[in-house]
């Protein structure tokens, strides 16, 4: 689940300039669960837009913004506002909007902020646990993340800075997270794996811009 | 370099060098010197030759930091250690503050960095500075000492030392060192059958 909040309403009015016939995209999906980009957000964006003058050519909720074969699908319904819209107020993470520009020919503003890949307590309390580093080591750390459990994103285990209880010499309230690691393990059996030296992440896994499809899109 | 007393150097700005010369010359009880991290102070390298004119018969270690450097960084400042004259390489993933007000690298760790110094050939003795408390922490020693590190800098209040297998333990209080800024000063020798394995 992509993470993200609505950009301030002075910004998105700032990047609107002085087009006024706009279409509002909501994400059925990441953006609907954080209350960012739903359908209800959507229909509250498209107020502001009107209350500033502009008009609102349509409100379409797409299922997935980032995924280009639905996207492209879904617009087709609104192909004809398309033709008369000035802008896509897009409320998605930065890929869907995205691949919402790729797709048509009029400017696309980015309603919202994405911060994290989280995982979801309940609305409004998400939890950052993948750091999408692209060397998973949780079969090695009992399924919790160092990588983003650790301010300094440590592979192999505490720094210099932890207390003498453990305590993370960064966040200070807070475990440090190889505490957990080895509890977990420990309990599960295998300590010894603790120590195993994991390589650092590979220029592979953070060079940008990354995709499944090798160099070329 | 054999067991003994060593003084823990750590921040020194520039107009504190005079002051560390004093504080070296006044360090009589002890036989070495290992520089800390020294964050945003005058880089270690450069005080090797304020501690060698100083102590000339006097070991002397510098600090690895791994934050904000990559590989190439490393090697070449673990080259320079060497060219100084520095006798040992005290590793560590460096400081981070929060919130940060720069956006920190922390590619290698001690783990790792240990391993691949040997790989390049740095032959300059490994030390390391960590708590040793916890069953992690612990377990976190046992590793580095795998690894190849000969020496563990554990902070230390008192009381019985944490015994690690393959590790000197160096105990390091927080005792200031007259003239030094942030200077800490190690507590030694360890009590008899303590510290070393």
């Amino acid at each position: 689940m992509v993470i993200t909040t609505q950009k301030p309403w002075e910004e998105i009015r700032e990047a609107l300039g002085d087009r006024t016939r706009w279409i509002v995209l909501g994400c059925a999906h990441c953006a609907a669960v954080c209350q960012t980009g739903g359908s209800a957000q959507a229909d509250d964006m498209a107020r502001r837009l009107e209350e500033a003058g502009c008009t609102v050519l349509a409100v379409v909720d797409l299922p997935s913004p980032c995924d280009r074969r639905l996207s492209r699908r879904d617009l087709r319904r609104v192909e004809r506002e398309l033709g008369q819209a000035e802008g896509i107020l897009c409320l998605s993470c930065g890929g869907g909007a995205q691949a919402v520009a790729s797709l048509v020919d009029v400017p696309v503003v980015a309603g919202l902020d994405a911060h994290f890949v989280g995982t979801v307590e309940r609305v409004g309390r998400f939890f950052e646990e993948c750091a999408l580093c692209g060397a998973c080591l949780l079969n090695d750390t009992a399924g919790l993340c160092p990588v983003t459990g650790c301010p300094k994103g440590l592979r192999n285990g505490p720094c210099e800075q932890d207390d003498a209880q453990g305590r993370c010499g960064v966040l200070g309230d807070r475990e440090c997270v190889w505490e957990a690691v080895y509890a977990r393990l420990e309990a599960q059996g295998r300590a010894g794996a603790f120590g195993r030296t994991r390589a650092p992440v590979p220029p592979s896994a953070w060079g940008r811009p990354r995709s499944t499809a090798g160099q070329g899109r | 370099m054999g067991e003994c007393v060593f003084l823990g150097i750590g921040r020194v700005l520039p107009e504190d060098v005079e002051a560390l010369r004093g504080a070296l010359a006044a360090g009589s009880s002890a036989a070495g010197v290992v520089f800390l991290d020294p964050e945003d102070g005058v880089h270690p390298l450069a005080l090797v030759p304020v501690a060698r004119s100083v102590r000339p018969e006097w070991p002397v270690v510098v600090p690895l930091v791994a934050r904000d450097r990559n590989r190439t960084a490393l090697l070449a400042e673990a080259r320079a250690a060497r060219v100084v004259g520095a006798d040992g390489l005290l590793l560590v993933a460096g400081r981070l503050e929060a919130p940060p007000t720069a956006r920190p690298v922390f590619e290698m760790d001690v783990l790792q960095l240990a391993g691949w110094l040997r790989e390049q050939g740095v032959d300059l003795e490994l030390w390391t500075v960590g708590r040793c408390a916890t069953p992690a922490q612990r377990a976190w020693a046992g590793a580095v000492a795998r690894a190849g590190v000969a020496r563990l800098v554990v902070p230390w209040e008192g009381g019985a030392l944490p015994r690690v297998d393959g590790l000197e333990v160096v105990p390091l209080s927080r005792t200031a060192v007259p003239g030094a800024r942030e200077a800490v000063r190690p507590v030694h020798p360890a009590p008899a059958g303590e510290g070393t394995p």
